[in-house]
This record gives C-alpha cells, structure tokens and sequence, in this order.
C-alpha cells in the first residue's frame, strides 16, 4: 500500500488472487519473475486504475503510455487510448476536451506475455504544441470512493507489515527458500560485546518492559509476573558479561568538503552556520532532546546516558549499523569532531542517572545465560558460542483460529510465558487476517510496497519536503536513477551533491538496493537504467551551451568539478558534474524545458517556450529539445567534462 | 626609441639583475611581456581611465570608492578618487603587468571585491580629503566615509578628455582648479606629475600630495625626501611661484602650501626609487608646465562607426498586433568593447538612441526607421563607472552611475564626448560589489530619478558588513531625486534591495520594481510616493520601517524573478493602451501590460504578459518620441533566462486587432475583466472558462518567500478560488467573475482559456493580480 500519496485505485488481478490499493498515478513497474503485489503469484495480471482526474479550466488534452502490456484508457466514459505495446509508446490519442473539474477516469492494463510488465500514462496539456508528452501531475488525481476492497486489502498489508516488522517469522519460522521477503532477513542488535556498549541498568529496565523504555519498541517482555524483575536482572547481567567487543566494521568515509566557493571577499554565508549540529543535520525529524516535551512519534534520548557506556554514543552515532544492520537509526557519514559534538550536546542535555554494577556472581550469570538459550532471544539477536534452546511452532502450524492467544492474546493469562509485544487491536485483527490468508505474501518482494512501507518506517517524509533543498519523497524516484539512489544511500558518494546545504541525506546501507529499485519502479520506471557513452560531437556542443559567451550561462549558478558558480546568489545549482549520473533522462529533460513547473520555488529560470524554440537560435536550429539533448550528452562525460567558457 | 621598446628593454633590465650573477651567460631571461599584453581583454589601454572602486596597496585600506584609474604614460598609472579629490595611488608596471586587474561583478563577474592596482606602487595617500578645509585641516567631515566633501570646501565640477590626456576640474573653497595627472620618464625613472592650474587662490589653500613610510623626512631645496626602508622618495615643484611651496607634515604627508591670491600652472613631481638613483630626480622635474588645450575637445578616439543591420518581425504575439524589430547591436566592435546596454533613451529626431553600457561606454545608434536596414553606431563616451541609466534631456546625454548622474559635452561637435561634466555626485558609493545604480528618468519639472541597489552580500542574503560586500551607506537602497540643476540631491524613498529599472509616469508618478531576496519576498512592482518605506527593512535610512504599505502588485517567480524597468504608454501609436502602464521583467525577459486600480488611496493592480520575445532582457523600455513604438534595451549580467549578453528591441504596433484583457478591477463580489474587444455572451459567460488561485508570501529577512496559503499561513501552496458565475457587460467587454469568499491576497492567478471574442478570435490568457483591498 502507497500511503505516501492519494491517487487513484488500483485493483490488482491474478487468477483468483487479488489486491486494492490507492496508487499515486497511473505508474507501473513488475519485474518478469516479481509479483505485482505481494498478494498475488507471480504472472500473468491485470490492473485497473479508477478515479477522477481534476482540471483547472476546461482544455484540450492528449494522452499517450508507454508500456508493456496492453492499455485502455477511458476518460469520462470515453475510450481515448487502447492498444497493446511491447516496450513502446502508444500513438498519441486524439485531443480530448476535459472539463473543468472531475473527469471519472478509468485505466485498464494487462501484463506483458515476456519481459517485464510495466505502464507509464502521459499526457500533452498543449496538444498543439510540439513539446513531447509527460506524466501527469499526482496532484490532479482523486480516488473513487474507497471501495470496501480497499479497507479488507489494507487491513490484510497491514497484518503482513506487522508480521515482518516484529520479525515473528524468527521464531515461527518459514523455509529458507520462501525467504524472498527482505525483512525477513533482518537482524537485531547482536549480544556480541553489548555489555561493553551498553550500561547494566538500562538493559534490565529494557529487557523487562521494552514498551515502557520506547513505545514503538518492536521487542516483546518476555518475562511476566512475580519473577520477571530477576529474570530480567539476570539476563541483563548475563550480556552485560558479554564485554568482547569485536571491532567496528570499517565506517562509511565522511563526506569530503567542497572547496571553498571562489567569491573573493566575500564568503558565501552558510545557513544555519550557528544552529547545533543536531539541529542542522534535522535529528529532531525523528528525536526529541532529553528533557524535552515529548512528541508523538518521535524517540526521546532522555535515557540514552543510561544505555549507552560513557565513550560509547560518539562510536554509535559514527556507525550506527555496526552492530544492528538494519537500524533504522541512519548513517550520516559524520567526521569523528561531529559525532563528538553530536554525543557531547546530548549527554550534556541528558539527566544524569545513577549508574548500579551488574551482578556478577556466577549463579545469576547461569541463570541469566540459561533465559537467553532458553526463551527465544537469540532467535533474533546473534550471540556467539551460546546454543539457542528455544524452538516454537513454525509458521505454517499455526493456525489462523489461533491467533487471538499467545502472543496475539488481548489478556494473556497471569502465566502465560508468551512474549508480550503491547498490539492494539487493530493490529491483533490485521494479524488475524493475515493468518487466514494462504500467506504466502510474506514470501513475495515487491519493490514498490517495499519502498513506501520503508520511507514510512523511517520517517523520509520528516526531511523530505520539509527541509530546504530536500525533494518530496514522492517525486524522488522519478527524478533520481536508481543507481544513483543506491550510491547516496549505501554511502558511496563522495560529495555531496549540495554541499552548502547545512543537512545531508544519510546512508541506510542495508536498504539501499532495495529502496532505489522500489522508489523508482513506483514511478514506472525500471530498476537499472544504463547510461550510453557520450556522443563527442553533441557534448561539444552542450559545453558551449553551458557556457557564457553564446551559451545560457550555467557555469552562473552551477560548478563544474573544481570550478565554482561565477555568481552564486541564493541559487546554487548542483555541481553539473554529477548531472548526468544522477538524473533520469526524461526528468531532466522535463526540468530543463520548465523548472517552474516542477518546483515554482526554484530559482533556475525557464529558458524555452512551449513552442519547443530556444532563445538561442544560432545552435540547432534553436530547438529546444536538441539543445537540452546536446547538453545532457555533456553532462554524462561527468568527471571528464571539459569546462565551458567562462567570458 | 619609442615608448614600448624602453619600457620593455627597463623591465628586461630589472630581470637580469635580480638573477643576473647565478646565471649562466647562455640563458637568456624571458622577455618581459608590456603590461598591455598582460592586461584583461576586459579593460581597455585606449582609453585614459576606467572608473570603479580601485583598492590600493598601501596605506592601509587605501581604496578610492570612486576612482578613476588613469593611464599616464607608457606604464604608468594613477588613481583620483572623486569623492576626496585626492590621487589615492601612483604605480608603475612591473614584470608581472600592470594597471588593474578585472576583479568585480562588472568585470570578471564575481561576487565580491573590485579590481585592485596591478604592478610596483610608488606613491599613495590615506582615505583623506585631498584638499584641507578653509581652517586648514584634513579632518573628514563627512557623516560616513562616502559621498563627497561637502560642497563649499571641495566640489568634483568633472573631467576633460584631449587625446590620452585626462583634465580633472574641481573648485577648492571657491577657487576653480585644474589638475592634470602624467608622468615623466628620464633615465630609465618615472615619475609622476600633478600639472595644476588656477587663477588667484581666493584663500589658502592646502592640497595633498603623498605620505610615505620612513622616519620623518626632510626638505631640502624646496623639494621633500623622505628615505624609507624601501628607497627614497622624493617630491619636488616645477614652475611654482612664491605662493606656492611643498612642505612636510604629520607622518611624512607631503602637502602643497598655496597662499592667498596665488596664481600659477605648476608641477607637482612625485619620484621613488632606489637612494642611488636619487640624483636623476632633477632631469624629471624640468621643462614648462601646461594644461592640455581642452576648451576645444580633443581628437576622436573611435572615428569610425559600427554598421549593423536589424531584422524585422523576429517575434509576434498570437494576435498578431505587435511585433518585434531587432536593432542588432555592435557586439562585435573593433575595440572588442564588451556590449551590454544598460540604459537608453532617444533624441528629439527619433532617429538616434543614446545607449550606455554596464562596462561604462556610451553608443549612439542613428539610422532608426522603418526598415532598420542601416543602423551605425558611434562610441561617444567611455570610462564611465557602471552606467546603468540613461537620459537625454534637450538632446543632451545624461547617465546615472556609481559615482555621479554624468553630463556629457561634445565641445568640437566629432560625435564624441570632451567633456564629462559631474551634474551631481553626492550619492554614496562604498566598495560593495552589489551598490548598482539603476535607471535615469526624469518628471515633468525636469527633476531626476535613479534608484541605488543595497550593498547586498556575496551569498545574496543581507546586507552590508564590509568589505568586498560594502557598507549599507546613506542612499543604499534608496530611490533618489535630483534636481533640474542637479545642485540637490534627495531621499525619495527607502528600502529598495535590487530595483534594476524604474518609471516616472507623464504626472510624475515614480515606481520601481525589486528583486526578490532579503525582505523582498517576490518581485514587486512599487508604487511610490515621497517617503515611500518600500520594504526592505535593514534600508529603511531615516523612513519608519513601519511604514510599509503593500507594493502595487507582486509576481510569482515564473513572472518575475529579477525585476526591469517601467513605462508608461505615452503614445497614442501604440494600440489601444495609451495611458496604461508597462512592467518589465529582466529575469523572465518579458513584457507586462499592468491594470491599476485605486481603492481608497491604496494602489493595486494586475498584469497581463504582451508575449513578445527579447534578443536580451527587458529591462529599460522607453517610447520613441516620433515613431511611437516602445523600444526595449536589456543585458544579462546576473540571473536570467535572457538569450543574449545585450539587445535593443522595438515593440512595433502592427495595427490589427489587440485580443487582450485590459482591465482588472476588483470589486466586492469579484474581479472585473475588461477585455479590448466584445466579447462572445455564451463563451464568456461559461465559468468552464475561467480557473483561479490565490496565495501569500512571507515578507521576511529570509531570501524570498514561500508560497503560503491565504486561508492558512501555515500551509505552504495555493488555494483554489470557486468562480461561482461569469457575467458579461451588457457592452459585451467586462466579465464580472463572482468569486466565493473573496479577500485580500497578495497574489491571485486568474487564467481563462479560449475565450471567443465578437467576431470569433480565441483569447486564452493568465492575469496576476494583488488584492491590497476589496472596495
């Protein structure tokens, strides 16, 4: 389910199997050998979009898809396009006259028969010019009236959502060959050394009440009633013994600093220059300071003096993913000086906490060694050279009618040694649909549903269109090519791409893959686009566009490599250096044709008009298109770009 | 021996000593390139000066925030700084060039700084005034270092140009003054000379001449020596009379003593060099002293003209009432002169146009007509310091630059400028890159108008601050009125950030534009009266901050970013909107019709885009007295979507029917659209038709503003407005759109698609509009 955007409905068919969900436009990407959502088999399907499509001013429109598959589109009970295609475009259809207001609009597909399925609508809003299609707005959707389908699908992604997340499948386990789930495969801290990071007392107030410490706390109480105080002490003492750190993995390389712009006496100001570095780098998106008022969704570090031993928050926060791969807590490639300033202004924030001893007498340690062997914690933390000793039912002896007990009872029983995990109840029933289906979705990747249930489990959206110069999340995967979105976010960037902006995107290693297939192929797009090799003789004339004499001036706003804007003033462009790498080839050209459009805050001016002229007419012709081409051809010669003339 | 081959031959010298004993007899050093070899193409050797803020190497902060760099020999330099009336420096090239180097926004483009002096200084001076007042003293009374000393002690009166020689004029407590800066070369030395002429001094009077590091110096037969650690200096006179004698003061500051009642033409030497060479001084200081012969003009320095062509009918708008004509510019001149016009105006034939440029030239095309087949362009002035308006009053050229609004003289009648007289310089200029001087109109009394930017920082966020940013001084973003005899300069309001063109309407009415950025939230078009506080909060000056009233209208980025110069329709050739007001846009290069509306004192209005194409931005349009046409100049210097570095452009009339709004009333149930031509009843009448939206800005010190909801601040974006109905007039050419919960906001888009007038043409346009109030 894209919860990310309200579009259209999109019914989703295999044979018996089916899925409702609300998609943002009409966007469509399955892999050959993927599902189209994780409710249907791979195969054969077909999708139907429904909705209206809202108009300012009555107009004449165009539409055109390119796709794979087979398409219908009907608008206002009207077929406009039909036809099949195999990795084509359709025709464009006939000017169709919207009114002003809702036109019910209905899109029908069927998969491909060989290759990957997918579907892009566009549309001309300017029939008559000759610009070429392009998507249309997400904004201009509208959903039909939920349909009941839609609350029994979404109550069913929910219960698979909850399942994956609390990792229930460590312990009610699933073969290794239905393994396709990514999270199914995610870790939880390891034991390994924990008692040299972490402080006794916060282990055992954790390990007894999870919830208590953090409300979104995924970790179950496993101990109940009169002894679970000893137990917990008991385990608790038993990791705090565990104090063989292995070394961290080798951290993720800070991000390098771009030269100092070249503006004479007059250094650029950096914003925000003077805010703590909690604040600049947006921690708050997702923490609140200790002492601080709390705040809905947000993790308070009140007790972080307590969890953390005391030289032990700056080695986190430089690698947060050093002993929990799948952390949500990001890495943001922060010098050594940075994690200290970020550790230094927390703790000094931080109430101060009596520290006690972890016991260590033997017979607690066997006792608390014996919990951790015995009640299904090392089912999701690893801990070297212990033996796990607890088994439970797998999965598929589970059945449905009996998850409303154990972990899923409402008032589980005074002695009932399941762990506790705190659902609501609306979680305990989307968990109980989940049961009563045939559950193999939890056995199907989908990129897409991966993506959107991602970007919400770890908050993209508080930055992402909040934060200056961070796109809407929503537009992100149509603009970035996947491979580049996978670099950013494994880390693997060695600038950044604005380096005078006081945030940065982190790195999510563990994800990176995965959320730049998923983001992209939400817009349609496929999940690897290579790039072909510059043409030499357009690139040159792309440099010369570039330039200033007989040229539009980019070297103005933007650098290239080490040379900087000419005349930054509140509009730094992005070094064009990585132009090419970075963006999707129609995005790009979509941008450059009308900036305003995309984004009506940015400072970069529209240079051609809707007619597709050029106001330099001396090069090609003048025409846009084949200038915004020549140049794109430049951009690609990324690090090698010779520079363009500056006078 | 010519000049070149000397001073090549003296720096080849140089060389060999430096390295001379090491080197081996076989290696040949490197000839030394002349300094005009070296120099930026950017800056002109053919031509005696270049006015900027020059920055010195010595003293301490020795920047002259209006100077002239002057040529003054083979390789030799000095800078005058008008405002102190004192040479700020005196240099030599060296082996690494010489003159100035091209630093500065107007230059090399950057942000930040100005050029500064290039090759070996000799001499230089504090920022002081170059004359001592009527008790004696230097002490600089000025309310802020900027601006000029106040007229009674020193007035700047302006400049002739004979030749490459330069003859500053200048009158010290009421006696006039000639002053004529040059070097003398002898034996392989250079020296700098002050050639100065006056009648009867009507008071003592005490000039500058030089300081110089050391311990105290002496004077020895008249002339000061002042040996430094790094060689002597020496000043001497040349044809002074008894009145006149040197003498040294605090600091070994060399001053000029003229007593009461002297008269003379005299030469002031100033030599330094190495202590061994300190007897050749005495061939420097001989032969007679003379000003040059200026009352009648000097010789042309470009005789011949530029020949362009223009071409006809480049762009038109849908309707086809208005065309444009490009009048080709002399980008390609043969002395590779940097063309980006900047101000523009015609004189009384119509025929001819005077352009300045930013780089301080001034062309004047003939050859206007219909066909624009033969357009010549003759260069008429230079050196001017970013001129950036233009006025022709009486067939007279007047230009507003950094330094002063500059009236232009051509004694001997070649077509060029002799003398470059200085109407008013009491504008401030500090050494901010960012201190533009916009525009020159004047009003029906004949008064003058110009708008100075604000001293905006190198980031492009606040003000000020020093250095290479400038200081916010006494007219940083404040619109200025000079009067007819330019004898007074004043504030006619404050708080203006970037206002790259202006208007003075046929009453008098004066409005800018702006650009968005620090307490501009998005391009206005101000509507501004005397002590008009026009938004920008850190450039209020004296003007209540509080005082701020509503632009006449604001534009979103896609209209403006980066706004031009108005004007208003004074011709009655020019379609159907005579009396209206026009809007330029510099960052979009486009035309605004702008519909004004008055409700109970307070300005509003709207616009409506003329979609005709510009080779460059728009930026100063003015109406051709004869033609009646509207004539556009614009460049690209900074942000735009501008095509060319310059361009000059008519708007021509074609004559056939105007398909436009032209009226935007708001009333209380909605907007009233006048159009020009009935309209169909069923088309017009179709809210189908019609589509609308609304948001504010934030007017705050942040760089512009987001686009907020105006039912919820807190919302970024816009609302859409409910056009209930659509009624037409029963005259058939006002729609009046019913509009739910009509109110105040800072913008409102209305577009209408594919209207039909009468007679069948379609009409599918977008108007902009502020609502300040709803009557």
């Amino acid at each position: 389910m894209n919860v990310l955007l309200l579009g259209l409905v999109l019914t989703l068919n295999s044979g018996p199997s089916n899925d409702t969900l609300i998609a943002p436009n009409v966007w469509l990407y399955v892999a050959s050998r993927q599902s189209a959502s994780p409710f249907l088999p791979a195969g054969p399907f077909a999708a139907k979009w429904e909705g209206t499509l809202n108009i300012d001013l009555r107009g004449d429109y165009a539409f055109e898809a390119e796709l794979n598959g087979t398409v219908k589109v009907e608008i206002n009970g009207v077929i406009v396009l039909e036809g099949a295609a195999a990795n084509a475009s359709t025709a464009r259809s006939k000017t169709v006259r919207l009114k002003k207001g809702a036109n019910p609009i209905k899109v029908s597909y069927i998969s491909a028969e060989q290759g990957d399925s997918y579907l892009r609508l566009n549309w001309s809003d300017k029939p008559d010019k000759p610009l070429p299609a392009e998507p249309i707005p997400s904004a201009l959707f509208q959903p039909i009236a939920p349909p009941p389908a839609l609350t029994v699908a979404n109550q069913l992604h929910r219960g698979r959502e909850l399942f994956l997340e609390f990792r229930c499948a460590k312990c009610h386990t699933v073969s290794d060959a239905a393994k396709n789930a990514p999270e199914l495969s995610m870790d939880a801290p390891t034991f390994d050394g924990i008692g040299a990071r972490r402080n006794y007392g916060w282990l055992a107030a954790w390990i007894l009440d999870p919830q208590s410490q953090r409300a979104s706390a995924h970790m179950p109480a496993l101990f109940h009633g009169a002894t679970a105080g000893n137990e917990s002490v008991a385990v608790a003492a038993f990791l705090a013994s565990l104090t063989t750190d292995e070394p961290a993995k080798p951290t993720l390389k800070p991000y390098q600093s771009a030269p100092a712009p070249a503006t004479g006496e007059s250094p650029l100001p950096i914003p925000d220059a003077d805010k703590p570095l909690f604040e600049k780098l947006h921690c708050t998106a997702c923490h609140t300071l200790p002492k601080a008022a709390a705040e809905a969704g947000k993790i308070s570090l009140d007790s972080v003096a307590l969890k953390f031993k005391s030289d032990k928050l700056t080695e986190f926060l430089l690698l947060p993913e050093a002993h929990y791969a799948w952390t949500r807590m990001p890495n943001f490639r922060l010098t050594p000086a940075e994690g200290k300033e970020l550790a230094d202004l927390i703790l000094s924030k931080s109430p101060k906490y009596e520290l006690t001893a972890a016991p260590t007498d033997a017979a607690t340690l066997a006792h608390g060694r014996k919990l951790v062997t015995t009640t299904g914690c090392i089912n999701c933390h690893s801990v070297r050279s212990v033996k796990n000793e607890f088994v439970t039912k797998p999965l598929a002896q589970l059945a449905a009618a009996k998850w409303s007990s154990g972990c899923l009872a409402e008032k589980p029983a005074a002695d009932s040694k399941s762990p506790r995990f705190k659902f609501s109840n609306e979680d305990r029933a989307a968990l109980a649909a989940f049961a009563s289906t045939d559950r193999k979705s939890i056995e199907r990747h989908v990129p897409t549903e991966f993506a959107s249930r991602q970007v919400r489990a770890l908050n993209c959206a508080e930055c992402h269109g909040k934060v200056e110069g961070f796109p809407t999340i929503d537009i992100v995967g149509g603009k970035l090519r996947p491979e580049w979105t996978r670099t950013l976010l494994s880390g693997g960037l060695i600038e950044r791409p604005r380096p005078w902006l006081s945030a940065r995107m982190p790195a999510l290693s563990s994800r990176a893959e995965l959320l730049a297939h998923g983001l992209a192929q939400s817009h349609g797009l496929p999940p690897t686009t290579p790039l072909s090799k510059a043409v030499p003789a357009d690139a040159q004339i792309g440099q010369k566009l570039t330039g200033v004499p007989g040229g539009f001036s980019c070297v103005s706003c933007h650098g290239i490599k080490a040379l900087q804007p000419l005349q930054v003033f509140e509009a730094q462009g992005i070094n064009l250096m990585f132009a090419g790498d970075r963006l999707q080839p129609n995005y790009y050209r979509r941008w450059m044709l009308n900036p305003l459009r995309f984004d009506p805050q940015t400072k970069m001016p529209v240079y051609f008009d809707e007619d597709g002229k050029s106001p330099l007419t001396e090069l090609l012709d003048g025409d846009a298109l084949k200038q915004i081409e020549t140049i794109r051809q430049y951009l690609l010669l990324g690090e090698k770009m010779p520079l363009p003339a500056t006078q | 021996m010519n000049a070149l081959t000397r001073s090549t031959l003296a720096a080849l010298f140089a060389g060999s000593m430096m390295t001379g004993l090491a080197q081996n007899a076989a290696e040949i050093p490197k000839p030394v390139k002349h300094w005009k070899e070296t120099k930026s193409g950017l800056l002109q050797s053919d031509f005696p000066y270049t006015t900027a803020c020059i920055g010195a190497k010595f003293p301490e902060k020795n920047k002259a925030n209006k100077g002239m760099a002057l040529i003054v020999g083979d390789a030799a330099f000095m800078c005058f700084d008008t405002d102190l009336l004192r040479f700020t420096a005196g240099w030599v090239a060296d082996a690494k060039g010489g003159y100035i180097n091209d630093k500065g926004v107007t230059f090399n483009g950057s942000h930040g700084g100005h050029p500064e002096i290039i090759g070996e200084q000799k001499f230089g001076s504090r920022p002081m005034p170059g004359w001592a007042d009527a008790t004696g003293s230097f002490k600089d009374v000025r309310p802020e270092p900027f601006g000029p000393l106040p007229k009674s002690w020193a007035r700047w009166n302006g400049h002739y140009i004979v030749g490459n020689q330069v003859v500053l004029s200048y009158s010290i407590l009421g006696t006039p003054i000639l002053d004529q800066p040059g070097s003398v070369e002898n034996n392989g030395q250079t020296a700098f000379t002050r050639t100065l002429k006056f009648a009867a001094a009507k008071s003592e009077l005490i000039a500058l001449i030089c300081e110089a590091d050391g311990p105290p110096g002496k004077m020895e037969n008249g002339r000061a020596v002042i040996e430094g650690a790094n060689g002597v200096t020496i000043v001497g006179l040349n044809g002074a009379p008894a009145g006149a004698k040197l003498e040294l003061g605090d600091g070994n500051r060399v001053v000029l003593k003229i007593a009461k009642g002297t008269a003379a033409t005299l030469n002031v030497i100033i030599w330094k060099g190495e202590k061994a060479d300190q007897d050749k001084f005495g061939a420097l200081a001989g032969g007679k002293p003379a000003i040059a012969d200026f009352a009648k003009g000097g010789p042309a320095h470009w005789p011949d003209p530029v020949l362009t062509q223009g071409v006809l009918e480049s762009s038109k708008t849908p309707d086809g009432a208005f065309v444009t004509d490009v009048l080709t510019a002399p980008d390609k001149n043969p002395w590779k002169r940097r063309v980006r016009f900047g101000g523009m105006d015609f004189f009384a034939d119509g025929k001819r146009a005077a352009l300045s440029t930013w780089d301080g030239d001034i062309w004047i095309v003939s050859g206007i007509d219909e066909t624009l087949a033969n357009l010549s362009w003759r260069r008429f002035a230079s050196g001017g310091f970013e001129t950036l308006g233009l006025k022709i009053v009486n067939d007279v050229i007047y230009t507003s630059g950094r330094d002063q609004i500059t009236r232009y003289h051509d004694l001997n009648k070649d077509g060029e400028a002799d003398f470059y007289e200085n109407f008013n310089n009491e504008i401030t200029s500090s050494p901010g890159f960012h201190e533009f001087v916009f525009d020159l109109h004047t009003d029906r009394e004949g008064n003058f108008y110009t708008a100075k930017a604000g001293p905006v920082r190198g980031g492009g966020s606040g003000f000020g601050g020093g250095g290479g940013n400038g200081d916010i001084s006494a007219h940083a973003g404040c619109v200025l009125k000079i009067s007819k005899d330019g004898s007074k300069l004043e504030v006619y309001a404050t708080g203006v950030r970037a206002p790259n063109g202006m208007g003075v309407g046929p009453d008098g009415q004066v409005t800018t534009g702006d650009n968005e950025g620090t307490w501009v939230p998005t391009c206005p078009v101000n509507w501004v009266k005397p002590g008009s506080f026009l938004g920008v909060e850190t450039l209020a000056h004296e003007i209540s901050a509080g005082s701020f009233k509503q632009p006449l209208m604001w534009l979103s980025k896609g209209w403006d970013n980066s706004g031009g110069g108005q004007t208003w329709v004074t011709s009655d050739k020019w379609g159907p909107f005579k009396g209206e007001l026009l809007h330029c846009s510099y960052g979009q290069s486009s035309l605004y019709l702008i519909m004004k509306q008055e409700v109970g004192g307070q300005m509003q209005g709207g616009a409506v885009k003329i979609p005709v194409k510009f080779t460059s931005s728009a930026m100063r349009p003015r109406f051709n007295p004869v033609d009646g046409q509207l004539y556009n100049a614009g460049l690209r210097g900074w942000q735009s979507n501008a095509a060319k570095e310059t361009g000059f452009d008519r708007v021509r009339f074609t004559g056939k029917t105007v398909q436009s709004i032209s009226g935007l009333n708001v009333t209380k149930a909605g907007v009233q659209l006048t159009f020009t031509q009935p309209l169909d009843k069923s088309s017009a009448e179709d809210v189908q038709n019609y589509s609308g939206e609304r948001w504010n800005y934030k007017r705050t010190s942040s760089y512009g503003s987001p686009e907020v909801s105006v039912d919820d601040p807190n919302k970024k974006g816009h609302d859409k407005l409910e056009i209930k109905s659509a009624t037409l007039s029963a005259d058939g050419k006002t729609v009046t759109l019913n509009i739910t919960d009509l109110k105040p906001a800072m913008q409102q888009l209305i577009t209408f698609n594919k209207l039909k007038s009468k007679e069948g043409a379609e009409i599918s346009q977008r108007v902009l509009h502020t609502i300040n109030a709803i009557p």
